[in-house]
Formats: structure tokens, C-alpha cells, sequence
């Protein structure tokens, strides 16, 4: 087996799986994240914003996950594709951005982060899924540059991205205009990812907002709300005696003011 | 021949000769001090300031690792910056698996048995520095030493390099000055570092290193860390809740210490 | 079919006021013939802290061992016990980390923070961490689970609520899914004890 601390990914299970798949199983789904995620550079810096929908095929896997991520104090990434590839490829750029901001005492370029995430996407050949807006501000101003799954990059003012871009875009088209003031540019970002969450079916529920400028960057998370769950009528909760229980055991906490911990089966029919 | 080269052979005594000539490295090496505090450690070292012409601003004493960890060294500056990138790494790749910056002492281990690999493996020396560590575990503040042996002591507060005993000596008297102000706890239980404030013992240190270290004390020749609990940084709102943070003193801060004690 | 579905399982897990519960199906089937009907897929990693691995039963027995193996190396070399988040994180990365080549298996952990509040995360079969205020479900029954737990959970629910909720959800949700069944178990964990029950579920 491979040793579990090595870095980097495994292949060990690929035989195996081959193997399944080739006797008629497929393989099962990723969690994608749907998504309409956007971004415009405005007169003070530049804003990020994202849908908060994440989707399993047809199932809603999350109603309000964060597709906007961090990779330093003046650089935010917002991620469509595949959830895992997102995640996981702005956290490893997150942590060598870190790194580099210690080891040269500077604040990280854009730049810098844009072509370590396409070298690093296009040494996988596409097959990591991550299709990326980067947003910052660095010593060269604000930036705005999309990077694709097999590593090309596109510096542009405004961009959309994921299964809800052409909403979004048709939004951006009408009303982007340059040097934009910093309320409009977000009613703007929130219009264009509302036109995802209402009109696409992979986006859904919140938007969330990044606005970074020279010295400041604001994380808006859960900016607007417009699929707020109206509070049920009824409770459903169920009378007790209403499960049928063979057996149950208790188990005290070695830490809780309890004797020490012990499993004390109990035998009941019916829960009292 | 008496003297020993080889590294991984012990001496008939016992001992590793490398490792007792890499703590006299240390032990030239510029003093270095470190306090912990109730909610605090502070980490400081006096660079040497031998000619007017250097500029000590290019080097690093007082060294970030991450948010919550920083460290000071005695010894061979161009060793502690390998110990360095070994550390911020260990920090990250610690980060990336479990969600969180390592405590403390997990660094403090992990550093710790890389200085030990470099006395046991073939072709390399032992590392020429000790180092002053500071960092939390489980929310409280601690403070580490780490030989080039790769022993590591937790400390409430210790210092190392040139003239070391005698800034431990003044580390301790200080201790029993500051013991008749609580006159009704027990005198042996009381740890003055831990009922002091942070700037107490940044002065703390200072004093030390003013009395017992060679040359002028100034903001130019004095690199100082703190590790405290900081609000939220109000211009990168990413956190509502004070975080563990450690930071190097700018010089016009440490000027201002430095005319408290004047 | 998926491969996720080969075996059948059904897991969930729901928060409630200083209390959180998870519980599985115990079916273990092979396609449409059972094979074992006391195979339970919800673990006890701490005290307070329990993961539960839906999907394909080798890589569920496979994950376990591993896991169980990184927690008591992560008892020994931290002197601490492991939280929630940090045991999400863990397998997390041990999931990504065969991206190319994955477990079938979608992790859900439940359990309370060292301030015990209640935590739940769920996971996807290569390790994209979900949370959620309420309820992760898991498995072949996941659809079905999905609309029970809309229904029946609300905020704020104490542990004989939230026992009774989340203990109605699973049974009829495996009632209407082929493949997850036989009786459940429901572990319900407050901050001194956790009670574990073993349920009345149909046999077809």
C-alpha cells in the first residue's frame, strides 16, 4: 500500500475501479457546483460574486456552500466545476501563495497566482475540473483573469463562469459600463448572479459577494437572500412511544461527570 | 588525535563531539530571549551590530512561520533560514490536512526531529543554531526551545546564545522582584511571567538584553516578536473572533518601549 | 446501476439543541439478494464523535481501518482528542487524495465540538466537504432521505425529538428503497452519554 502521509494523489485504486466499470457499473457521481460565478472590475478594485447552490446530478447537495475562496488577504477565487477540484486546487494555491508572501516578505501578485493555478491545471490535463475566476488587487492594481480546466487563462474587465454564465453574461452585456462606483458594481454582480439562481437550473439559493480594493477587502457572505425557507406551519414532530426500538445501550462520556465510561445495555420494547 | 570529526561516531565518553562544537556555535551566536506571558509570548534577540555599514534590515531574526507561530535563533543565521522554510512548510502541509495551523508543540516536535535526522544521518552536520519558539497549545500561550541535538524544553522564560546564563540569571532576579507584590499567594508558586502584561515583559526584555548583552541597545539592533490574541483585522474581514496572531515590532514601536525605560 | 449502489445503505445524520444523532440502515446486500442484515456502517470514532460511510462495503470496511489508524496515531502524537472539523479534514484529504481512483464512499461525520455544540459534515466521494445547519444524508435511500428530513426537522430539537425525527426519517425511507433496510441503529449523542438504538425496521 502507499504510504498514507505521501504527498500527492493515488492511483491505487484505478485497477480496481477499471475493473468495476468495465463489468457494467458506473462510476458514481461528484458533487458539481452548478453554479453562476462572476466577477467585474470596477473603479475602485474589483468584485467577485457566486451563487451558493451545489449539486449532485439532479439533487441539491448543499443550499448554501461557499464558492467564493480565499487565497490571500488581496486575492479572492471564486470556483465552478467539479467542488472537490475547486476546493482543493485555491487551497493548495492558498498555502504556496502563504509561503511565498513569507519566504519573500512581499504581498503576493495576482499574477503569481494565476499562472501557479495554470500551470498546476494544465499539468492535469484538464482532468482537475476547476474553472476559476481570480479576483485581486495587488501592486499593478485590480485584476480580474478566468482560468480554465486545461490551464489557459483570459484577463478581461467582467467575466461570467459555470452553468449559469449566460444569465449572468446577458446582465453584464446590458450594464457593465468601466469605472463603475463601488454600490452600483455590486447591485450589478448581485443582478447577474440572481439572473443564474432564478433562470439556471444548476444555481440556486444566495449570493455571496467579494469586494477587494487597494487596502480592504470585504467578504460578504450570504449578501442576498432571495430563496429564504418560509417557517413551516405544523409542527411534524412525532409523539413519544412512536418508534419501535429492540435495544438500546448507553455509553458515558469518559469525561463527563458520570461514572466511568461504560456500555449498560438496556433491554426495552418500546421507547418510553 | 583527541578530536572528533565524525559526526554520527560517539565519543568514548558518550557524547557526539559535533553536537557539543554546534551549541558553542550557539552559544557565540547573538542573545536571544523569550517570555511567556498570561495571554503572550514575547520572542526578541540583539543583533550584532559590529559595523555602521550593515544594513540589518535585510536579514531576518525574528522569523513569521504562521499566523500563530514565530521564532528567534542563536547561532548560524544561514541555518535558521533553512529551519525556517522546513518550518513554515511543516505549518502549511499541517494546515492543509487537518483544516488548522499546527499547536505549538506538534511544530515544536516535528522541528525537533529534524535537527535530530541531521545528527544521525551520513554526510551532513548537525544545524548551528538553537531557537526560541512561540506559539499556542490549546489556546494557551507557550514557549519552546529546540537544540541542535534536537532536545527541545518548554520554558516560562529562558534565553540563549552569548552570555546567556547571565540573561537568565537577570530573567530570574527579575522574577523575585516582582514577587512582593503579591504579598498573600505562596512565593515559590508565583511565575511573575504569568500575572504580567505583554508590554511588562517586552520591557522585561529589553532590560535583559540591555544589561547583559554586548553593545547598544537601539530600535536598529533589537528585533522583537509577540504573539497575542488580536482583534480581527478590520481592513481583511475574515474573521469575527479574536485570532492567535504573531507579529514583528516595527521600529517605532520599539522605540516607544525603549523610551518607556528610559 | 452505480457502483455506490451495489451493496445499499442509508445514512443520516440531524442536529438538534446541544445534541446531534446519527443512524444507518443495516442491510448488506449484493445487488438484489441480502446478505447480511446486521451490517452496520455508522462508526464510533470518539466519545462524542461518530462517522458514518455509506456507499460500496469494501472501501466502507477499507475507510474505517483507515481512519480508525490516522485517529489513534493523530491520539498519540497530539495528546488530544480529535475534533470534528479535524476528522472532516482528515478524510477529506484522504478521499482527495485518490481523485483519479476513488473510494466509493461518501463520508458523513456527526458529533459534538469540544464546546459541544452540535457538528455534521458530509462529504463526496472524492472528498468535497458539505455542511449543513440541519441534516446530511447519505446512501441509496439519499433521495428518499432527503424529503423526510425536510419535512420533519426543525431547530432546536432535543434529543427525544430529535431521536424520534431522525429515527422516522431513515425507517421510511429505506421502506421505499429497495436496497437499504433490515432494522436501523440510531446513535444519539449529547454531551454526557450517547445512547444507541437498535431498531424495529421491515424484513423484505
Amino acid at each position: 500500500m502507499v504510504p498514507a502521509n505521501r504527498r500527492g494523489f493515488h492511483f491505487d485504486n484505478c485497477k480496481r475501479n477499471e475493473l468495476l466499470e468495465s463489468k457494467g457499473s458506473i462510476t458514481a457521481k461528484f458533487t458539481k457546483t452548478g453554479t453562476t460565478i462572476v466577477g467585474l472590475i470596477y473603479k475602485d478594485g474589483v468584485i467577485l460574486g457566486a451563487d451558493t447552490r451545489a449539486t449532485e446530478g439532479p439533487i441539491v447537495a448543499d443550499k448554501n456552500c461557499e464558492k467564493l475562496h480565499r487565497l490571500t488577504e488581496n486575492m479572492y477565487c471564486a470556483g465552478a466545476g467539479t467542488a472537490a477540484d475547486t476546493e482543493y486546487t485555491t487551497n493548495m494555491i492558498a498555502s504556496k501563495l502563504e509561503l511565498h508572501r513569507l519566504n519573500t516578505n512581499r504581498q503576493p501578485r495576482v499574477v503569481t497566482a494565476a499562472s501557479m493555478l495554470s500551470q498546476h491545471l494544465f499539468q492535469y490535463q484538464g482532468h482537475i475540473g476547476a474553472n476559476l475566476i481570480l479576483g485581486g488587487y495587488d501592486i499593478n492594481g485590480p485584476q480580474l483573469i478566468s482560468v480554465m480546466p486545461h490551464g489557459s487563462t483570459d484577463k478581461l474587465p467582467y467575466m461570467t463562469l459555470g452553468s449559469g454564465m449566460l444569465a449572468a453574461m446577458a446582465v453584464f452585456e446590458t450594464k457593465w459600463k468601466p469605472n463603475m462606483e463601488r454600490d452600483d458594481a455590486i447591485a450589478l454582480v448581485t443582478e447577474a448572479v440572481s439572473a443564474g439562481i432564478f433562470n439556471d437550473l444548476g444555481s440556486g439559493s444566495n449570493v455571496d459577494v467579494v469586494v477587494i480594493t487597494k487596502d480592504r477587502t470585504d467578504y460578504l457572505r450570504n449578501h442576498s437572500k432571495p430563496n429564504q425557507r418560509v417557517p413551516k406551519q405544523t409542527s411534524y414532530k412525532y409523539p413519544p412511544g412512536s418508534v419501535s426500538v429492540i435495544r438500546k445501550e448507553v455509553r458515558y462520556h469518559s469525561n463527563a461527570n458520570q461514572s466511568p465510561a461504560a456500555v449498560v445495555p438496556e433491554v426495552v420494547m418500546s421507547e418510553s | 588525535m583527541s578530536y572528533n570529526f565524525s559526526l554520527t561516531t560517539f565519543l568514548k565518553k558518550g557524547e557526539l563531539g559535533q553536537i557539543g562544537n554546534a551549541l558553542a556555535a550557539v552559544r557565540k551566536g547573538h542573545t536571544s530571549v523569550g517570555i511567556r506571558g498570561k495571554n503572550t509570548v514575547v520572542i526578541a534577540t540583539k543583533i550584532s551590530d559590529e559595523s555602521a555599514l550593515v544594513d540589518n534590515d535585510s536579514l531576518e531574526h525574528v522569523a513569521i512561520i504562521c499566523d500563530n507561530i514565530g521564532m528567534v535563533y542563536s547561532g548560524l543565521s544561514p541555518d535558521f533560514r533553512v529551519l525556517v522554510a522546513k518550518a513554515r512548510k511543516i505549518a502549511q502541509e499541517y494546515k492543509l490536512d487537518m483544516g488548522e495551523y499546527p499547536p505549538a508543540t506538534i511544530l515544536v516536535k516535528k522541528i525537533a526531529s529534524v535537527c535530530q535526522e541531521f545528527t544521525q544521518m551520513g554526510g551532513v552536520r548537525p544545524f548551528g543554531v538553537s531557537i526560541l519558539i512561540a506559539g499556542f497549545d490549546d489556546g494557551k500561550p507557550s514557549l519552546y526551545q529546540v537544540d541542535p541535538s534536537g532536545l527541545y524544553f518548554r520554558w516560562k522564560a529562558t534565553a540563549i546564545g552569548k552570555h546567556y546564563e547571565k540573561t537568565k540569571e537577570f530573567l530570574e532576579r527579575r522574577q523575585d522582584a516582582l514577587i512582593p507584590k503579591y504579598p498573600s499567594r505562596v512565593v515559590k508558586t508565583i511565575i511573575h511571567t504569568e500575572e504580567t502584561t505583554e508590554a511588562d515583559d517586552i520591557g522585561t526584555i529589553i532590560s535583559a538584553l540591555k544589561e547583559c548583552s554586548d553593545g547598544e541597545v537601539t530600535e536598529n539592533s533589537l528585533s522583537i516578536g509577540v504573539l497575542n490574541f488580536s482583534p480581527p483585522n478590520q481592513n481583511f474581514n475574515t474573521s469575527t473572533v479574536p485570532v492567535p496572531s504573531f507579529k514583528r515590532l516595527s521600529k517605532s514601536e520599539i522605540r516607544e518601549h525603549l523610551a518607556l525605560l528610559a | 446501476m452505480s457502483i455506490t449502489q451495489y451493496n445499499g445503505s442509508a445514512i443520516v445524520a440531524m442536529t438538534g439543541k446541544n445534541c446531534v444523532v446519527i443512524g444507518c440502515d443495516k442491510r448488506l446486500g449484493q445487488q438484489a439478494l441480502t446478505v447480511d442484515m446486521n451490517f452496520e456502517k455508522v462508526f464510533r470514532v470518539k466519545d462524542k464523535l461518530y462517522v458514518g460511510l455509506p456507499g460500496l462495503a469494501t472501501d466502507v470496511q477499507t475507510l474505517h481501518d483507515r481512519i480508525r489508524y490516522r485517529v489513534n496515531m493523530y491520539d498519540l502524537e497530539e495528546e488530544r482528542a480529535i475534533q470534528p472539523d479535524n476528522l472532516a479534514h482528515m478524510i477529506s484529504n484522504m478521499l482527495y487524495q485518490k481523485r483519479f481512483g476513488p473510494y466509493f464512499c461518501e463520508p458523513i461525520i456527526a458529533g459534538l465540538t469540544e464546546k459541544d455544540e452540535p457538528y455534521i459534515m458530509g462529504m463526496d466521494l472524492i472528498g468535497c466537504l458539505s455542511s449543513a445547519p440541519d441534516f446530511i444524508v447519505g446512501g441509496t435511500a439519499s433521495d428518499n432521505l432527503y424529503g423526510m428530513c425536510e419535512a420533519l426537522w426543525e431547530p432546536d430539537l432535543g434529543p427525544d425529538d430529535l431521536f424520534r425525527s431522525a429515527s422516522q426519517a431513515l425507517l421510511n425511507a429505506v421502506d421505499r428503497d429497495a436496497m437499504s433496510g433490515w432494522g436501523a441503529v440510531v446513535h444519539v449523542i449529547t454531551p454526557e452519554k450517547t445512547e444507541t438504538y437498535h431498531l424495529q425496521g421491515r424484513q423484505d
